[in-house]
């Protein structure tokens, strides 16, 4: 400890501490490329690991698989059925109730859930039906849904109708252990999220702790498909157990079934290329979950379940019933389970279906992201000169800072609950703020930027640890911010501040990744917080606007 | 004047949140850095419904494992004025440090009072309505009173901390030197009260129930971290659900021989500087005790600031307080992934508690060396990197 302080104090009288921190602004921005970097670096041979079973009781595709010849008759039936429901416009009722007769007819108890959005109005009525489990305890259970219409609106027949042959298939058989439901929600989206919400908390016929769930997706009426796509993108950067996806992507692939990931390519032909391509669509899915697109799986997040979408891509390779053969043979796996999901990887991005890289890899990259602000607030620290420390300028800052997101905050979530009156009052404490934070002295403003910038650090690598991909997107968004102050070009200040501008940035990301208008798409985001409680508005407004306006404030 | 004016922007701040969101200490409460289950205002709130209510001694089973006196506290002001016995014990506390900073080498009162209400651990802490406040509040009323010579007031204030929250006793040793030291009185004649008044606190607590229950309730439990119920900032719990029960004993002896082997020496090495001893020590168990919480360290930073001449010689502020800003983020990250979306496990949390005692650790030595920095030669010469 002597001998490094001796080092310490013989660094400090020479220029070499002064030549490194005129190094600083570099090494940020070499931070945030090298961050981004590894991200293209990990679908490189050799970085990546191949997907394997953690939990032996999964036994994955270990039985034959008897959902056939004769449920392909029952499947094709029902469909026919329900397809007439569906052109003659029969109203919702009625065909709710024909959905529960059809139930009824394989002695599957069913029950129906009135759900309404959050400002209350009626919304739909969802279906579900209860197999009891033959041995067991009666207190663990799994999920089969398949909602009317699928993620893209469609009418989903054939998963609706594969569901109502599985519940047929499944009452036959005598090795259930956990129970099984079977739920048909009107929507993809808030109707299933709804019901999963009610089943934890309202709703009077339950059959125990959901430890999986499967949701159906077959919006064709051909009865071939080409392969199956596997979504699992939760909301709020939660992901379902590595293990759940392996098990349903081997009985599959068990099934000669092909499998893509998140939209992406199929197992077979794999490069660089088109891992990457499966990178990124991970990386979309979970930064935009709660916006636009959700596989309906991620409805079932919050309430430690592991859910997965299996979707048929339209084709001409595989029948019908070997997409209910998948999810027979998965479900069966579930089935097996002795304890919930809990040896595989919680934090994984997939690259392909049968390969993946676990979080030590790709965490580093969104943590240098934001270690870049960190090295920013280091560089102006040893900048500034020694008389604009004072802790005054800094307790302002650090209240005016704290004052901006409290603002900010409750402006975004009376905004959201369309509490006008508060959230007036909010956007006028915000005024006073920003007011304040302009007319700051030339200290306070140098230390407003020190405390921008480590908070910036601190929350982003946070939010890494949660979001992965949100905390990426939201740090290459904002990097420009690390270097805006007082001290620099005006005219570097002008262009930074530009270019990730809200007004720009909501335009270029809603436009470009989700083809919406800017107002489209803060109406998704808060659509996505009161409906299905994603926290991505409260984080762009936590995070994202106090940052850029306190940047912009001190730039004045 | 400027005292009075952070009191009372202090109580109108408590009154404020009371009224607007009279839940807030509920939402608070269920952070784990805030409260621990012997401290936690939930389970004196169950011991008052058990014992007013039910008519049933709060110390059947392990629910309430808190002092006596805080029952008797409790169901002697009215409910609704629950909330202001927090808000005075803060106040009284403010001035009681306030008082005591006047009277030494240190931070201007006002700087101090506001350092103890305002800093965002205390200031939660309270709002979360952790009852740890109260006896911290008890520990900066015995400085208080030392401040102006009462010895017998401070040792009152002292001995009614430790029977509220047991670990004050183990920072007795070094509060009666530091107590005979300021008051120009024998350590025997402090020593002495001091056993007077805890005797007389004992009696006291053991008068409402009429039992002695309360000292395997609330002394042994919290000795032996019987109630792992809820995880805490600290290193006992992780190592405690671990173990198998055979090994308990053992580790409890060793982990509670860690907290009282700092006492004597410090004594012995620091004899000019009482007050510093005694500080550390406050941080050293707040840190390593079973039950830690964060109002403890809002006390110990703000017992920093007492001793001015030790606190500028501290050279690696910057790094504790990023420390701090780090561990206040990610606790409550890692917290919700583990509980919350199942997604983490227990050793997230139980790393981020690591960063914590690693930040405080380095807090220690730097508190240390600056104290020896300090003794050397008052801290003028500014080359001396080794002494």
């Amino acid at each position: 400890m002597g001998l490094l302080a001796i080092l310490l104090a013989k660094t400090n009288q020479g220029t070499f501490l002064k030549r490194i921190v005129g190094k600083l602004p570099f090494c940020s921005v070499l931070c945030a490329l090298v961050g981004l970097f590894l991200l293209l670096y990990l679908p490189v041979d050799g970085q990546f690991r191949k997907t394997y079973f953690s939990e032996n009781a999964l036994l994955p595709h270990q039985g034959q698989t008897f959902f056939r010849s004769s449920d392909w008759v029952v499947v094709n039936g029902i469909r026919d059925e329900i397809r007439s429901y569906e052109e003659n416009g029969m109203p919702d009722f009625l065909k709710v109730g024909l959905t529960k007769n059809i139930f009824e007819q394989f002695d599957v108890k069913v029950y129906t859930h009135d759900w309404s959005h959050a400002d209350g109005s009626f919304g739909g009525t969802n279906i579900y039906g209860i197999v009891r489990a033959t041995r067991g305890t009666q207190n663990e259970a799994a999920v089969i849904a398949a909602p009317w219409t699928n993620m893209e609106g469609r009418f989903n027949e054939g998963g609706v109708a594969v569901l109502l042959g599985l519940a047929r298939h499944f009452t036959k058989w005598t090795m259930l252990h956990k129970n099984l439901i079977f739920v048909i929600p009107s929507n993809s989206e808030v109707a299933l999220r709804r019901w999963v919400d009610a089943y934890h908390t309202t709703l009077q016929h339950t059959a125990g702790n959901i430890e999986g769930a499967i949701v159906l997706d077959y919006a064709s009426s051909s009865d071939k498909f080409q392969h199956i796509d596997i979504g699992f993108e939760g909301l709020n950067g939660q992901l379902p157990n590595l293990d759940l996806v392996n098990t349903a992507g081997h009985s599959a692939m068990s099934e000669f079934v092909d499998i893509s990931i998140l939209g992406s390519h199929i197992s077979r032909a794999q490069s660089y290329s088109t891992r990457l391509h499966t990178l990124f669509r991970n990386i979309y899915q979970q930064a935009g979950a709660g916006i636009v697109n959700d596989y309906p799986s991620a409805m079932f997040s919050g309430w430690h379940i592991d859910a997965i979408t299996l979707r048929a891509v339209e084709g001409n390779r595989n029948d019908i019933t070997a997409f209910g053969r998948v999810c027979e043979s998965t479900f069966r796996s579930i089935n097996n389970l002795l304890e919930h999901f809990h040896q595989s990887f919680f934090f994984y991005l997939l690259l392909s279906p049968v390969s993946f890289v676990s979080i030590a890899q790709y965490l580093p990259s969104a943590i240098l992201v934001a270690f870049s602000f960190s090295l920013m607030a280091f560089y102006t620290v040893f900048t500034v000169e020694k008389a604009a420390i004072n802790s005054l300028a800094l307790l302002k800052a650090i209240f005016a800072y704290s004052f901006l997101v409290l603002s900010f905050v409750g402006f975004g979530y009376f905004y959201a609950v369309e509490n006008m009156e508060l959230c007036l009052l909010f956007l006028a404490t915000l005024s006073i703020a920003v007011i304040a934070i302009v007319r700051f002295g030339s200290d306070a403003k140098m230390m407003m930027r020190i405390v921008v910038s480590i908070i910036l650090g601190v929350l982003l690598s946070t939010l890494a640890t949660i979001n992965f991909s949100l905390a990426l997107v939201l740090g290459i968004l904002l990097l420009p911010l690390a270097f805006v102050g007082p001290n620099m070009h005006d005219k570097l200040n002008s262009v930074l501040l530009m270019i990730s501008n809200p007004v720009v940035v909501t335009t270029v990301v809603g436009g470009e990744a989700f083809g919406l208008l800017p107002g489209e798409f803060i109406d998704k985001m808060v659509e996505g917080y009161i409906e299905l409680n994603s926290w991505t508005w409260l984080i762009v407004c936590a995070i994202y606007l106090p940052a850029w306006t306190a940047a912009s404030c001190i730039c004045i | 004047m400027r005292l009075l004016l952070i009191l009372l922007s202090y109580v109108g701040l408590r009154i404020c949140l009371h009224v607007l969101f009279p839940n807030l200490w509920v939402s608070l409460s269920s952070f784990v850095e805030l409260c621990t289950p012997i401290s936690s205002f939930r389970s004196t709130k169950e011991g008052l419904y058990l014992f007013n209510q039910l008519s049933v001694s709060p110390y059947k089973g392990n629910i309430f494992q808190q002092s006596p006196l805080m029952i008797a506290l409790f169901t002697i002001v009215p409910e609704q004025l629950h909330f202001l016995v927090f808000t005075f014990v803060d106040v009284f506390a403010a001035y009681n440090l306030a008082s005591f900073a006047s009277t030494n080498m240190s931070y201007s009162p006002s700087v101090v009072a506001a350092s103890y209400l305002f800093n965002p651990f205390s200031l939660l802490s309270s709002l979360a309505n952790s009852t740890n406040v109260i006896g911290n509040s008890c520990i900066c009323a015995s400085l208080g009173f030392l401040g102006k010579k009462k010895a017998a007031k401070s040792i009152f204030f002292f001995s009614l901390a430790c029977v509220l929250m047991v670990y004050p006793f183990y920072l007795s040793f070094n509060y009666i030197i530091l107590a005979a030291e300021w008051c120009n009185s024998r350590w025997y004649s402090v020593t002495f009260k001091f056993l007077f008044f805890i005797c007389c606190f004992f009696t006291l607590a053991f008068i409402p129930f009429q039992s002695w229950k309360f000292l395997n309730s609330q002394f042994v439990s919290a000795i032996v971290m019987r109630d792992l119920s809820r995880p805490n900032i600290g290193l006992w719990w992780y190592f405690f659900i671990e173990l198998f029960s055979e090994f308990r004993p053992f580790y409890t002896c060793v982990f509670q021989l860690y907290l009282v082997s700092l006492q004597v020496p410090l004594a012995i090495r620091f004899p000019k500087q009482k007050l510093f001893a005694f500080t550390l020590l406050v941080g050293f168990l707040a840190t390593f005790k079973p039950y830690p919480e964060l109002s403890d360290i809002g006390l110990y930073i703000t017992m920093l600031l007492l001793n001015k001449p030790v606190f500028d010689l501290m050279h690696h502020k910057v790094y504790e307080i990023l420390g701090f800003v780090y561990f206040a983020a990610l606790s409550p990250a890692f917290y919700y992934l583990w509980i919350s979306s199942g997604s983490g496990n227990a050793n997230f949390f139980y790393a981020i508690n690591l960063v914590y005692a690693a930040t405080m650790i380095v807090l220690f030595s730097d508190h240390t060396w600056a104290a020896i920095r300090y003794e050397y030669d008052g801290g003028k010469d500014k080359t001396v990197t080794q002494i």
